[in-house]
């Protein structure tokens, strides 16, 4: 493609005007124009960018009303994220959380952690899992109208709770 | 331990030694980490990045590196031949020397050719290397450990070894990480993991890099296809200095994009599988150069072995092209005076902040080609 100014080299910087979502205009300059026309282009290409280009469309309709979400740890809105596509504290993930799973989904094809835990964290996991396994014990005990079992499965939840 | 200590050593991961160490130089892995109630770096002003790192620096020093890491305490043990304080220089230390065996410095007490030694040395990254925002990085003596503080996340943990080591790694930085929350808790989520400021390191915060030398998939131009199918799979190659640089000396980072959704041990698993591949891949068009035209490719090789053996003035890239073609020499013993562990030093001491850390001044661009060709030579000869 050449240039749409001076229409002598190959246009290789590639400019969209976006205004309320809508594409506006396309402009295809080559580097020299571009720097004439006064578009600050870079070199390089930050993830940043990238990204924020990627979280505006993903969320669609709803993204006017989310840019407004408000973070009241740190202070940053949603608009702001999905600018600098960087979180301003641990909270922005479950305050953010409908637009954040949907980027993520994206980024890296799930939004579930798998991995490590900080023992703490899985300790407690591990005490939620359990406590989970014994009340469906518990149900299949009453079902099965086996109640002095049940009664000592109530009397391990009880416990564990307790504990936690 | 002062910078110029480090200057004096090599880094342990830099030493040829490992698995397929023939390709492979190192494996790095960093862990990207945050602190519980802290706001994330992106929005922190000053006030809140100099209590992030005060209080960092406070419980670090608290921690213990796994004993098997711990350095020996002996001179000799640095593997430098100017090591123990022999420099004569008095100048003021800037660094804390920590119980648990981390050197801790803070950016803002370095030179700026001290930062850009460390960026070098890759135990710091470029963005790193700025004197403002609070930044901080504690290393380990033997440079297989180094924690930036205050980079895009409180704290990137990073543990570099020499060759393919993917399981060892893991289990050390595993190790090193559990020992840190002991003392520092992190933002976790049980449906995300650990928080990150990026949500591109979201969920293990986990980075694999592993640097493969392949001059003979670039000299053939298969390189790209290999490129190619990697992005496919979530997989990124970059430069000898990481994001944003050039292959240089047909030097390539190869690096998983994906995070969250996959355990640690599957990320490993996969680089695992995918990395011998590559490995594969470069050998059989080594064979097959050798093959088709043995002499055209030793005479290259050759070729570039006599420049960096005359040459009165170099510059980094040119240093950097045929030093590429000197490894392959070696790997394929084509040459064979000189070692593979030569060769690597060679390719980070003749970087310029090494070569004006290593003449004790500072050095114009010019200057240092002098010195450049002057050091390469002394190492060939």
């Amino acid at each position: 493609m050449l240039c749409e100014s001076c229409q002598k080299k190959n246009a290789t910087v590639h400019l969209t005007e976006i205004v309320n979502h809508n594409i506006q205009k396309e402009l295809h300059l080559c580097e020299e124009c571009a720097q004439k026309q006064g578009f600050p282009y870079k070199m390089q290409f930050s993830i940043a960018e990238v990204l924020g280009g990627l979280i505006e469309p993903l969320m669609g309709k709803l993204s006017k009303e989310m840019d407004q979400i408000k973070c009241s740890h740190c202070g940053i809105t949603y608009a702001d994220f999905k600018k600098k596509a960087r979180f301003g504290c641990a909270e922005d993930y479950e305050v953010f959380k409908e637009g954040v799973s949907v980027l993520l989904e994206k980024i890296h094809g799930s939004a579930w952690h798998r991995g490590k835990m900080p023992t703490q964290v899985s300790r407690e996991f591990l005490q939620e899992k359990e406590i989970k396994e014994l009340q469906r014990e518990l149900e299949r005990m009453v079902q099965a109208e086996e109640f002095e079992q049940a009664v000592e499965i109530r009397d391990k939840i009880k416990k564990l709770k307790e504990q936690k | 331990m002062k910078i110029d200590d480090f200057a004096n050593q090599i880094g342990a991961w830099l030493k040829g030694e490992g698995p397929d160490s023939d390709i492979i130089i190192s494996t790095r892995l960093r862990l990207a980490r945050n602190v519980r109630g802290f706001v994330f770096l992106t929005y922190a002003n000053a006030k809140q990045r100099g209590d992030i790192e005060s209080f960092i620096k406070e419980k670090l020093e608290l921690v213990s590196l796994p004993e098997e890491l711990l350095a020996p305490k002996t001179p000799n043990d640095l593997g430098a031949p100017q090591a123990g304080g022999k420099n004569g220089t008095d100048e003021k230390p800037v660094r804390t020397d920590q119980p648990g065996g981390l050197i801790y410095f803070r950016m803002k007490d370095l030179t700026a050719l001290d930062r850009q030694f460390l960026v070098e040395r890759h135990l710091i990254s470029q963005d790193h290397a700025r004197p403002n925002g609070y930044r901080a990085v504690a290393i380990e003596k033997k440079e297989k450990v180094s924690i930036m503080i205050n980079e895009e996340d409180h704290l990137r943990l990073q543990v570099i070894h020499a060759g393919l080591q993917l399981t060892e790694g893991w289990k050390e930085i595993d190790k090193i990480d559990s020992q840190i929350e002991k003392h520092i808790p992190y933002a976790f989520s049980a449906q995300f993991g650990y928080l990150t400021a990026c949500p591109t390191n979201v969920g293990t915060g986990l980075r694999i890099s592993v640097m493969l030398h392949l001059p003979a998939l670039s000299m053939s131009q298969q390189i790209e296809k290999v490129l190619n199918a990697l992005s496919r799979i979530k997989y990124t190659a970059r430069g000898f200095y990481g994001e944003g640089t050039q292959a240089s000396g047909d030097f390539y980072q190869i690096s998983n994009q994906v995070s969250l959704g996959k355990s640690e041990t599957e990320i490993i698993n996969e680089m695992q599988n995918i990395i011998p591949e590559i490995i594969k891949f470069e050998r059989n068009w080594r064979d097959k150069l050798l093959a088709d035209n043995d002499k055209k490719l030793k005479d290259r090789i050759m070729r570039a072995y006599g420049i960096l053996k005359h040459a009165e003035t170099i510059t980094s890239e040119e240093a950097m092209k045929h030093l590429s073609l000197v490894r392959l020499g070696v790997t394929l013993k084509v040459i064979k005076d000189i070692a593979i562990k030569t060769i690597n030093e060679l390719f980070i001491f003749t970087q310029p902040a090494h070569l004006q850390k290593i003449s004790k001044k500072e050095l114009a661009p010019n200057a240092r080609d002098v010195t450049r060709a002057k050091y390469i030579k002394s190492h060939l000869n």
